[in-house]
């Protein structure tokens, strides 16, 4: 068992003061010392550039994200991780193991996917409603609803009204000038 | 006056097996305002979806596409 070689995933958060070749230099000293080191083989990269951070991490709202996926022994991960932790080139970072229904695909595919399913999804979501139907049920906010729906009928009726009166105005004024 | 729908599971419908937590925009959608993961009585996952998809979330706030509170 010791023998064969796992495919973990790789996210590093690289500080934001660090251009781009700067972190290209810093993934392929990665590649070379540290993932050489334990006999690692990266399989996948994928960097994605500056992004901002949902929540500042050690007051920096922005980060370089690479995702790297890579096969080596198991036994090697703890101190691999160690010293991604000490590195100081790296804001945050986080191991997986990769599990057998786990897509490799680059953030551009990711992106595309989003595109195209997303918007479906919020139609076919409907929670929505259900929040707007909570917040109805109280019954002291049910009573006005009420009442704001027969003032604006009766104002739609109105216009209606306003446009059929202009038209037969219309007619009849013609009719006058017929006459 | 609630109205009930039988919802059916999103990734089941899709036929997705494990949830991808370095997709922020798809996580997003069964959070609340405030970050907070939603029941699967809410969003009518299933449960083997609902517990992959509160370790997507959790792995995907580690590394700050997801957030913790709002």
């Amino acid at each position: 068992m010791n023998d064969q070689k796992i495919e973990y995933e790789l996210v590093l958060l690289l500080f934001p003061s660090l251009s781009e070749a700067d972190t290209e230099a810093y993934l392929e000293k990665f590649k070379k010392e540290i993932l050489g080191n334990i006999s690692g083989e990266v399989t996948f990269k994928d960097y994605w550039g500056v992004k901002t951070l949902a929540y500042p991490i050690q007051k920096e709202t922005s980060a370089h994200y690479v995702v790297v996926r890579f096969t080596c022994l198991g036994d090697k991960i703890a101190s691999l991780d160690e010293e991604i932790r000490l590195d100081k080139n790296v804001l945050r970072h986080l191991i997986v193991r990769v599990e057998k229904g786990m897509n490799q695909i680059t953030s551009q595919e990711r992106e595309a996917w989003n595109q195209e399913n997303l918007p479906e999804k919020k139609k076919a979501k409907g929670p929505v409603e259900k929040r707007a139907s909570k917040h109805t049920r109280k019954p002291k906010a049910a009573a006005p609803v009420k009442e704001k729906r027969e003032e604006v009928k009766p104002t739609v009726h109105e216009k209606l009204d306003k446009d059929q009166l202009e038209k037969k105005l219309d007619e009849i004024l013609d009719g006058d000038l017929n006459i | 006056m609630a109205i009930f729908q039988k919802k059916t599971c999103y990734f089941c419908e899709k036929k997705i097996k494990e949830i991808d937590y370095l997709n922020g925009p798809l996580l997003h959608n069964f959070m609340d305002y405030f970050n907070r993961i939603k029941r699967r009585e809410h969003t009518g996952v299933c449960l083997r979806h609902q517990k992959r998809l509160a370790q997507a979330i959790k792995r995907s706030r580690h590394v700050a596409l997801c957030g913790f509170v709002r």
